[in-house]
């Protein structure tokens, strides 16, 4: 968002606010705001669930903090404030009182559906009914008082309208890979692959639990199904945090065999696998709004097998490419009976225009577009 | 001996068939116990079948190939096929009872009761026990006993003086001489002992001509060994050491057929009874699926089992033939029984299994102690378990060992022969098999086929393997487990009504699952 917003011509002033415990000290930027307090500490590691609410709640409660973010707001002086998720408008709506600026909101999800159906499902926190309450209020509010809001799916944005928001663009994300040419082969990848005489399907992901148990309820008895010359390579985090998962014991040694953790690897990397892949996939059973590895997936070139959760927010930028490249399946059945074909090369490529369509070319006239009306002068 | 291995034998005909014996390798010349019995079974009786050339190949962990069997390896082979180890080591079959047999002997020669053929075993045994020992063990020990006994010298001023002077050479001198002539007798002993062996083996492969050295090519690259479209016999379970990635290779590449012989999935389905970690067997069973040309399962209910928790979560249907295994006990093949002696006079409950947790000898053990207090003890017969002793029982072991008061009708012998064996079960009152999870149950297949009852737990292989002709129990009721067995003991005609039922069970032919697997072959090299 900060770099389309500066591709737009706008000059970005980033404020992040954590509690000084969550994020390391030295990668603080230099206008955001940190609060250091044990107790909420203390609170966050109990329910976790309702970190950020918890966090900005404190924030909003900091007179110091109040004050540093009213500083800020006076130095800056902001033509607008774009809000990245709806926690930081605690804080805010003590300081910008009756203030004329535009407030906008990035909203990446419905914070409080999110929230619910972790508490319902994984966290099991039934007793969670008041702070969900908390959160949906929260949003509501942040709806109604902004003067537009971005959703990052289309099928959230009836939801942020009934909510309050008087005006909802759609802006799914974007991918680097779809920006210029991919790589013409998967260079080290490929070499690696034809030595072992195997074909792969690519995943990347990060260790965070959603993709943990995505990957799970997709493959629940491991990834047997695929012959020793079919694998599947994984890159960032999430290998190794599927290795150590205690679902993948009984599978350790199967899953060995057909699985490589590739580890967090660059962008120029990351084209090279996909590059190298036969088929990218993307196993995610949680989460809402529209997820970043989906829109890398997507613009890889590759064919592509999802979930539908993992679909969720692109649908109409799919266009012609649902079954034609792109391939939701929701079943370990089908998603296994998709990766064999797709690792045996029996899937088509989406097309081109796929790409186009999440490129950061596209994503920052959206942006440009919609931002043009708040523009100074 | 062994027919020498012609080097410049030809390219495998048609009909040849490989056939995996790297476990028996590695178990040597122990009693092939299980898996051991049909691996020995398949070559046994493909050695003897004209239609078949069989050669013996292994897998190779430094290598991480299959290569030809050695020569060594082979001849090891032919002695365990001949039994030739088993033979030359008689005392190693039931180490426990040959000692208190032994000791008996001793015991009868000195107060002159001892026949003379019982003498000349008993000392053979004791003979064969000490050839075995170390030779360094049997040295070392010599020493200590002459530095322990040897007559103290007198005092030296009680001495002549020559005597004085010689003592400190002769003495020494003595006291090697005597540990040497014990380590020349050892080793007199020993080469008696390996004569026997070799005389024993001699006649053995004359009789069975056939138990031929496949031939072994060291020259040859080692994926070499198996020709183009080989069939191979894998009936070992070789999840420890095989590398599927070899494997994979030799059936892509070199188009090995491979006929895998599958005894069950108890691994995957109760993971928590196997004593390696359970992704091992998986792998094995899955990697099957995937290369094998037919999956060769010991019954129905493993290849139903195969089918459920492997081929189906994976997308596979490889070609499943179920085959159950004969009671080869019951064959004339193993000679006649041998009486055990120490329960020759008894009356005796048995269960023929490898003694670990799975297998529930735990609710045996419990239910023989309320025997114990419910049955005088003219009546309660002895419990025998016949198995090796395995992982998970440390608790059935203190049973065993602390209930004293149960000990002289609780029996365990370990290292038991055929022989024996056939012995044991048609002189059992009855046998039981409370085993939670079975993938065949041969123990309570040879029990009906030697003519005596067995009650079984419900698991579906025990039934199948008693052709649903044994009253089969809920493994985990104690009460009706107890009820059973009490019936049986205390009315005698519930015990015959039962061994009456025993007369209907349709015993396996003895060459039925090498004749099946024959077929299997056949088919695949077609």
């Amino acid at each position: 968002m900060r770099r389309g917003l500066v591709a737009a011509g706008w000059d970005v002033t980033s404020c992040a606010m954590f509690l000084d415990s969550m994020f390391p000290a030295d990668r603080a930027g230099a206008a955001d705001l940190a609060l250091t307090d044990p107790e909420v500490a203390a609170a966050v590691e109990a329910d976790i669930l309702f970190a950020d609410l918890t966090v900005h709640e404190a924030m909003a409660g900091s007179a110091a903090t109040l004050r540093r973010l009213a500083t800020l707001l006076e130095n800056t002086a902001p033509d607008l404030i774009l809000l990245e998720h709806p926690w930081a408008w605690l804080p805010l709506a003590k300081v910008i009182g009756a203030s004329n600026v535009p407030i906008l909101y990035d909203s990446h999800n419905i914070e409080w559906r999110i929230r619910q159906e972790m508490a319902q499902g994984a966290l099991r926190a039934p007793d969670a009914g008041q702070r969900i309450a908390a959160v949906r209020a929260l949003e509501a509010e942040l709806c109604s008082r902004a003067a537009l809001v971005f959703a990052i799916s289309d099928l959230e944005i009836p939801e942020l309208a009934a909510a309050g928001a008087g005006r909802v663009i759609h802006l799914p994300p974007c991918s680097d890979l779809a920006d210029g040419a991919l790589p013409p082969d998967g260079g080290a990848f490929a070499a690696k692959a034809a030595a072992a005489e195997v074909a792969y399907c690519a995943l990347i992901g990060s260790a965070y639990w959603p993709n943990v148990s995505g990957f799970f309820d997709i493959f629940p008895t491991g990834i047997g199904f695929l012959t020793l010359r079919q694998q599947i390579w994984v890159a960032g985090a999430l290998g190794p945090a599927l290795q150590a998962d205690p679902r993948w014991r009984p599978f350790a040694a199967t899953n060995a065999a057909r699985f490589q953790a590739i580890g967090v690897i660059s962008a120029e990397d990351k084209a090279r696998l996909f590059a190298g892949a036969r088929a990218a996939i993307v196993p995610v059973t949680q989460g809402a709004g529209a997820k970043l590895k989906t829109a890398d997936a997507l613009a890889s070139a590759r064919p592509v097998i999802a979930t539908s959760c993992a679909l969720e927010g692109y649908g109409p930028l799919l266009g012609d490419a649902t079954d034609n490249g792109v391939w939701a399946a929701d079943t370990p059945a089908v998603f296994r009976a998709l990766v064999r074909r797709g690792v045996n090369g029996d899937l088509p490529s989406p097309p081109p225009c796929l790409r186009q369509a999440l490129s950061p070319e596209r994503f920052t006239r959206t942006l440009a577009e919609a931002l043009g009306s708040y523009a100074p002068g | 001996m062994a027919e020498v291995p012609d080097p410049d034998r030809g390219p495998a005909s048609p009909n040849t068939v490989f056939l995996d014996i790297t476990l028996s390798l590695l178990h040597g010349p122990r009693l092939p116990v299980g898996i051991l019995r049909v691996e020995h079974d398949i070559a046994r009786r493909f050695l003897a079948r004209p239609d078949i050339d069989l050669r013996f190949v292994t897998f190779d962990r430094t290598a991480r190939a299959y290569r030809a069997a050695t020569g060594p390896e082979t001849l090891m082979m032919a002695d365990i096929l001949s039994g030739a180890f088993a033979r030359a080591r008689p005392a190693a079959t039931m180490a426990g009872i040959d000692l208190l047999e032994d000791a008996h002997v001793l015991r009868a020669a000195r107060l002159g009761l001892a026949s003379a053929a019982a003498l000349f075993g008993g000392i053979r045994r004791i003979a064969m026990r000490v050839s075995r020992s170390p030779h360094r063990a049997v040295a070392a020990r010599a020493a200590g006993f002459a530095a322990r006994w040897w007559p103290q010298p007198a005092p030296a001023e009680h001495c002549r003086p020559m005597a004085r002077l010689l003592r400190p050479v002769l003495r020494p001198v003595l006291r090697l001489g005597f540990v040497g002539a014990v380590r020349l007798a050892h080793l007199l002993l020993i080469a008696l002992a390996l004569l026997e062996g070799w005389l024993a083996r001699g006649a053995t492969l004359l009789r069975h001509r056939r138990v031929t050295a496949p031939p072994a090519d060291p020259r040859s690259p080692i994926s070499q060994d198996l020709p183009p479209d080989a069939v191979l016999i894998m009936a070992g379970n070789p999840w420890d050491w095989l590398d599927f990635d070899h494997l994979d290779r030799m059936v892509r590449q070199r188009g090995l057929r491979v006929i895998a012989v599958i005894y069950d999935v108890i691994a995957v389905d109760m993971p928590w009874v196997t004593p390696g970690t359970p992704d091992i067997y998986h792998r094995f069973f899955l990697e099957m699926g995937h290369l094998a040309r037919t999956i060769v399962t010991i019954s129905t209910y493993t290849a139903d089992r195969y089918r459920a928790a492997i081929a189906e979560p994976n997308d596979l249907d490889p070609e499943i033939s179920p085959c159950l295994l004969p009671a080869a006990l019951a064959d004339g093949d193993i000679g006649a029984p041998m009486a055990v002696p120490m329960l020759e006079q008894c009356r005796f409950v048995m269960y023929v299994s490898t003694i670990e947790s799975r297998k529930n000898h735990r609710l045996l053990i419990e239910i023989w102690e309320r025997l114990r207090q419910e049955l005088p003890p003219d009546v309660l017969p002895t419990l025998v378990f016949v198995g090796q002793w395995a992982w998970g029982t440390s608790h059935e072991r203190q049973m065993v060992e602390r209930n004293w008061r149960l000990q002289p009708h609780l029996k365990v012998l370990s290292g038991v022969g055929d022989a024996e064996l056939a012995w044991l079960y048609r002189h059992a009152l009855f046998t039981v098999f409370p085993s939670h999870a079975e993938g065949f149950g041969l123990g309570a297949a040879e029990s009906l086929a030697l003519g005596t009852p067995c009650l079984i737990s419900d698991c579906p292989a025990l039934m199948e393997a008693t052709d649903g002709l044994m009253p089969a129990i809920d493994p985990l009721d104690f009460a009706a487990w107890h009820a059973a067995i009490s019936r049986l003991l205390t009315k005698p005609e519930e015990l015959a009504a039962l061994r009456t039922r025993v007369g209907r069970f349709r015993r396996i032919p003895s060459d039925a699952f090498a004749e099946h697997l024959a077929r299997v072959a056949e088919k695949a090299a077609a």
